[in-house]
């Protein structure tokens, strides 16, 4: 078995261009808990609506089904 | 005779029918079967009357072992009673299975049968756990379709009441269970009418009773056992014409017929195939095709088997065309070691002995859910006319080891003319799973049409991908199987044409849509060479839609589903455009409605931009032409390279047996997931270096360690890139280092609690969009963790601040944005994780650590880092505890070698080395240069003697036992205040030196929020729909009664403090000890958003809902009270806490009257409870 140790893992970034790339695989913009209604003031956090954060229940609790 | 249409799915179906024929269900969930009991619940509260015209009685139990008490007592009280489970669920019942078929009882266990852990977990579908039962005596009848669950279900309960045995009705998990058809249901008047009412009454009249007193269940000897055991023969005899007559019953009255064994094909077939669950349907409908296009003019056959156990040879036997050359038997089961798996074996026996018996060849197919495709069916049906067919063969993988797989030698389409086939490509959440099955309920009801949806998830937690099957057709739809090849395909995430093939298998000349936020004119620069020239060379027709645009600039926010729905019917055209409108808005006016015009209005909308805002991209001829990217081939890890790539990219299928060579034990790699850099954030947080105060709160609490704080010397610093940033670091232990805040943003899940937690004025984190740090971000990560050497050992991680310059060794896990659970872990892998060892319970954390390929735990910069496993949910402390023994007698095995050692006569440095390592052989740091000290020792050692040899050669032999382990036993409220709280109780009893670790989220979060007995009054969850009755177990107070155990009630964004001390001093003490820690969960609904998850925990103190305590022990020896209540006076109101939680504040919404009096319970409970560790403070 592989050692994947943190020298190993991250020591292999030089030049890895698939640890390395700025697009992305998995975007979660149109999941239901980024769906903000506001931002916090200071942070920019993002706030859901009540909407966002019932589908974003319903999900991992009926949706998935894991 | 009435009959309902409904379009459901196997869980459904299975679920109406128990419900008429139960009084009491006694349940445990367990995925893919918790389905039907939460509907049950669901029913029941909403007043449901079964067919005895009351509602039916569910209760949860703490674990299946539990519910199959409650089954087998409530039967023997006299009431109807049911069950539902899966896979370990269902073996947990085995012992009780055997009592209640011993004892003559007409329970009916329904099951979603599902792999059983071996190697590894798996939640899908295949026979493997209904197999582990067929010995029990229960009589065992398997559907092969949603239709036939609900057919066979009734067929099932009327069949136990009227033979006075109990049945297991099984059908394929996930595949079944899940899968959405039209299918047709008996009212439940019809069905009253079929029960055999005698036989009930005399049920009802045999029930235990203390007006007619007798005793069962009595201890037997020798001289009578056997023959008592050997007395039911008869009924098993009997239940044989008893479902023969019911299936007539049920086939008379619906007009599909059954029989205990059914035959499908030509009627002088010379190939058979005998098979049971869903695979049957891919099977007819490749005899179809086969028949259809034969050349050589080849009969083919199937033979159903519906009643599994008992196994009627006659009744098999008469189905089977006398022209029958060769049988093969397929087994969605393995039984290692068997001379074959089961239904092979019964149909061999079978023929046994007979003359001109045909020849009789078996194989597995389809476990853990492996899809079966008509090709394989072919393969299946090829190797049986080989001149010599490969027996014990498995189909649908490659097996390069042994050898036993069929190869498939081309696809073969089979699905009917005119059936159309839709794939769409989703996020969890995104609103494609629910509109794909509003979907197919439109289509169902309002055409008619034949419908058919299935719906596959990846195991992230939140999020992950979705992939939607859907089928319509006019005629009936046997595809039991994922789409092969598709007509239409939608892609709901743009992020997606980087990571996925997604349109493999779509047909020629078939259609794409994109979600694409980029203009027609950009597709060529920013879509992946492949896709294009795929979309070329196929023909395809090829749409995109900004749909997020859309939904922005309604009001929608991101919703894009309803956009989406409306491009699909617009484009498929499966029912005419302005019926299509119509059907969306309704549903959407009856789902929406609820919340206002506005609302309903902007999703009419957003049906109406789906139809008319695609745009047809001209496909022009030279993406034909294009070539991918060349790109220098990527240096990776073998394991990362060869099998995490192809799992992410959703091409596991394609591996080979001998992937795995050398972990055919299932081990995996740690460390994986920081390969993966999904990208997941829509905004992540930018540090402002002037600002920050170094305090690491925001390393401590982030889920998923993508924030961490690097020291680097001045080379470090000069070398770094300009954006490399940085500061002079404080604390006097770090002078002349200098001090970043580095984030990485393609691990970043975009939560904001960092940024929210900062103390800093102005804060030192602000979210900003992904896009905007990447370009920086992105090189700046990795120049942290490549070039800047580790530090953390100048500190000692007495402070919270310090504790973050040790490298977390738990990272970029599956776990949802804001988890509650993941900081408490991955400090502990801070601090202990160069010599941990987890035992980790079944559950989100174990989802969110360890589902395959992605790793979240890892290892330092020596190669070190908890070595972590999964057993199974209810035995985590047994297991966790079974570790710790192993280890402890092995080092206990050293200590006396050493001791023999220096009595013996050895060199006085090694005598020294071996003393200090006694001495400290239980402090783990302590331990740490002891050890060290002996392994330089015993390198340089001068030993002649022969015993002294051997005794050297022991301790050399089990190195790597030296240091002190910290052994760690890890999982949620589920596993330890139900399921395995047994466990936990025994083995905190054992006065052993363990720790124990409860991410307590107060729901089954993982399973789909079923009510734990952590979950406080008042709040809403499964099989608690109208809130929970009883108040919260104080599983820290339980323990503490032992007083030997080592207790504290933990939530990190409240006191991170206490937190940091109370792991301290519980991985200190030399005993029994366990955290409690409070976990926010998306589950729990909260308003603020999972952004301020950390937040939550400190309201949650705050209000007085959660407590911080300790108890030492080791000050009770010192004199001191042990017990230190670490949480305030409560100084915010307690409703306002529940009611900024959708847990809490639904239950004001659908049941005010008794809301107002669970609260007042609720905030009762919990000040009870901190008065209680008040008096305790005092004592």
């Amino acid at each position: 078995m592989e050692n994947l140790n943190n020298n190993q893992i991250h020591g292999i970034h030089n030049g890895n261009k698939r640890i390395n790339k700025k697009y992305r695989l998995e975007s979660e913009e149109t999941a239901a808990w980024t769906n903000a209604v506001s931002k916090a003031p200071k942070t920019n956090v993002s706030i859901p609506g009540n909407d966002a954060v019932d589908n974003a229940k319903d999900w991992v609790d009926n949706g998935s089904r894991l | 005779m009435g009959k309902i249409l409904m379009t459901v799915d196997g869980n459904t179906a299975a679920a109406y029918i128990a419900y008429a024929f139960t009084d009491v269900a006694a349940i445990y969930p367990i995925t893919p079967s918790s389905a039907m009991a939460e509907m049950a619940d669901e029913w029941a509260a909403n007043g449901v009357k079964n067919i005895f015209g009351q509602t039916v009685s569910i209760v949860q139990m703490q674990s299946e072992a539990g519910a199959a008490g409650a089954f087998h007592g409530s039967l023997q009280a006299g009431a109807l009673t049911t069950t539902f489970t899966a896979s370990q669920g269902l073996l947990l019942m085995i012992p009780n299975m055997y009592k209640v078929a011993g004892e003559l009882l007409p329970g009916v266990f329904h099951v979603s049968a599902r792999s059983v852990a071996a190697q590894a977990l798996n939640i899908f579908g295949d026979h493997q756990d209904v197999m582990a039962a067929r010995q029990t005596g229960c009589v065992m009848l398997a559907s092969s379709s949603v239709q036939e669950v609900m057919d066979l279900a009734a067929v099932a309960h009327l069949s136990a009441i009227k033979g006075r045995l109990p049945f297991i009705h099984f059908f394929d998990g996930f595949r079944t269970s899940h899968e959405i058809q039209k299918v047709e249901a008996l009212e439940y008047k019809d069905l009253a009418g079929l029960i055999d009412m005698e036989a009930l009454r005399n049920f009802r009249n045999n029930a235990l009773s203390p007006n007619h007193p007798v005793i069962r269940g009595t201890a037997q000897n020798p001289d009578i056992y056997f023959q008592t055991r050997e007395s039911c023969n008869p009924f098993y005899q009997n239940i044989v014409p008893v479902v023969e007559d019911y299936m007539k019953k049920i086939s008379s009255i619906t007009g599909r017929k059954y029989g205990l064994f059914d035959y499908y094909g030509a009627e002088d077939a010379e190939y058979v195939l005998v098979a049971m669950g869903s695979v049957c349907e891919t099977i007819t409908e490749t005899i179809d095709y086969l028949m259809q296009n034969s050349t050589e003019g080849e009969k083919y056959g199937l033979v159903k088997v519906r009643l599994f156990r008992p196994f009627s040879s006659e009744h098999l036997l008469s189905v089977i065309p006398d022209t029958v050359k060769r049988i093969a038997v397929l087994d969605r089961t393995k039984e290692p070691g068997a001379m074959g798996e089961p239904l092979y074996m019964d149909v061999r026996n079978c023929f046994y002995g007979r003359e001109n018996a045909p020849m009789i060849i078996g194989g597995r197919f389809g476990l853990g859910s492996k899809d079966t495709t008509p090709a394989e069916i072919k393969a299946v049906f090829d190797n049986l006319k080989n001149d010599i067919p490969k027996t014990h063969f498995t189909v649908g993988i490659v097996d390069d080891v042994t050898g036993t797989s069929l190869q498939v030698n081309k696809k073969i389409i089979t699905a009917p003319l005119g059936t159309v086939r839709c794939k769409f490509w989703g996020l969890g959440s995104d609103g494609t799973v629910g509109a794909n099955k509003q979907a197919i309920k439109i289509i169902g009801e309002h055409t008619d049409k034949y419908v058919q949806a299935y719906f596959a998830y990846d195991s992230k937690k939140s999020g992950g991908l979705t992939t939607s099957h859907l089928r319509f057709g006019d005629k009936p739809i046997k595809s039991a199987y994922l789409i092969d090849e598709a007509d239409y395909i939608a892609c709901h995430n743009q992020s997606y044409v980087h990571t996925y093939n997604l349109t493999e298998g779509l047909k020629n000349g078939g259609i794409f849509v994109l979600n694409s936020l980029w203009s027609v004119d950009e597709l060529e620069s920013k879509l992946p060479k492949r896709l294009l020239r795929e979309i070329a060379l196929n023909n395809i027709e090829f749409y995109i839609i900004n749909a997020i645009g859309i939904a922005e600039e309604i009001g929608l926010g991101n919703r894009i589903n309803m956009i989406m729905q409306g491009a699909f019917f617009k484009l498929t055209k499966i029912i005419p455009e302005d019926d299509a409108k119509k059907y969306l808005k309704d549903a959407v006016t009856k789902a929406y409605g609820k919340k206002g015009e506005k609302v309903v209005s902007m999703n009419h909308m957003a049906i109406e931009r789906g139809f008319t805002d695609l745009q047809k991209v001209n496909v022009p001829k030279e993406w034909s032409d294009l070539s991918d990217d060349i790109s220098s081939e990527v240096q990776e890890p073998e394991f990362i390279r060869k099998i995490m790539r192809p799992m992410n990219r959703q091409e596991g299928d394609l591996l080979p047996v001998s992937t795995f060579s050398g972990i055919e034990d299932g081990t995996f790699p740690s460390g994986t997931s920081a390969y993966e850099k999904r990208g997941v954030a829509v905004n992540i947080p930018e540090w402002n270096v002037d600002t920050c105060i170094q305090c690491n709160q925001c390393s401590l609490i982030c889920p998923h360690a993508c924030i961490r704080p690097f020291l680097l010397n001045e080379d470090e610093k000069a070398d770094a890139p300009p954006s490399f940033k940085t500061k002079p670091a404080s604390g006097k232990e770090l002078k002349n280092l200098n001090y970043r805040m580095q984030i990485s943003p393609m691990d970043c899940t975009g939560c904001g609690n960092c940024a929210d937690i900062c103390p800093a004025k102005p804060k030192a984190l602000v979210m900003q969009k992904i896009a905007s740090q990447t370009d920086a971000e992105v090189p700046n990560w990795e120049y942290a963790v490549s070039n800047v050497s580790y530090k953390g050992d100048i500190v000692s991680a007495a402070n919270i601040k310090n504790s973050q310059f040790k490298t977390p060794l738990m990272e970029f896990s599956g776990a949802c944005g804001g988890c509650g659970e993941t900081p408490y872990i991955k400090l502990v892998t801070q601090l202990f994780g160069d010599r941990m060892m987890i035992a980790n319970a079944t559950g989100c954390s174990s989802i969110w650590g360890a589902s395959a390929p992605s790793m979240a735990y890892t290892c330092n910069h020596e190669g070190k880092g908890p070595s972590w496993a999964n057993s199974l949910f209810e035995d985590n402390a047994e297991y966790g505890y079974g570790m710790y023994l192993g280890v402890k007698q092995i080092r206990d095995r050293i200590e006396e070698n050493m001791k023999a050692l220096i009595k013996n006569g050895v060199e006085p440095q090694l005598e020294k080395a071996f003393e200090d390592w006694i001495n400290t052989k239980n402090d783990g740091e302590g331990s740490k240069c002891a050890s060290e000290n002996v392994i330089r020792m015993l390198e340089n050692a001068q030993i002649t003697d022969s015993e002294n040899m051997h005794l050297i050669e022991q301790i050399r032999s089990h190195e790597d036992y030296l240091v002190k382990r910290s052994q760690w036993i890890i999982g949620g409220d589920g596993w330890a205040y139900d399921i395995g709280y047994g466990g936990l109780d025994h083995v905190m009893a054992s006065g052993e030196d363990i720790n124990v670790l409860v991410f307590d989220t107060e729901i089954y979060s993982n399973t789909g929020g079923q009510a734990s007995k952590s979950t406080p009054a008042a709040a809403v969850a499964k099989f608690a729909t109208s809130g929970k009755k009883s108040g919260k177990k104080d599983l820290g107070m339980m323990l503490m009664t032992y007083g030997n155990v080592y207790v504290a009630q933990v939530a990190i964004g409240a006191d991170k403090n206490q937190t940091l001390k109370a792991i301290q001093e519980a991985e200190n003490y030399p005993g029994p000890s366990i955290i409690i820690a409070y976990a926010p969960c998306i589950s729990h609904g909260i308003k603020e958003g999972m952004g301020r998850s950390m937040s939550n925990m400190a309201q949650a103190v705050e209000s007085g809902y959660w407590h911080l305590y300790r108890y030492n022990p080791m000050l009770a020896e010192n004199g001191k009270n042990p017990f230190t209540l670490d949480s305030k006076e409560p100084k915010s109101d307690f409703r306002d806490f529940l009611m900024g939680q959708i847990r809490y504040s639904s239950l004001y919404k659908q049941f005010p009257e008794q809301a107002e009096e669970l609260f007042n319970k609720a905030e009762k409970d919990s000040r009870r409870r901190y008065e209680y560790y008040k008096k305790l403070t005092l004592s």
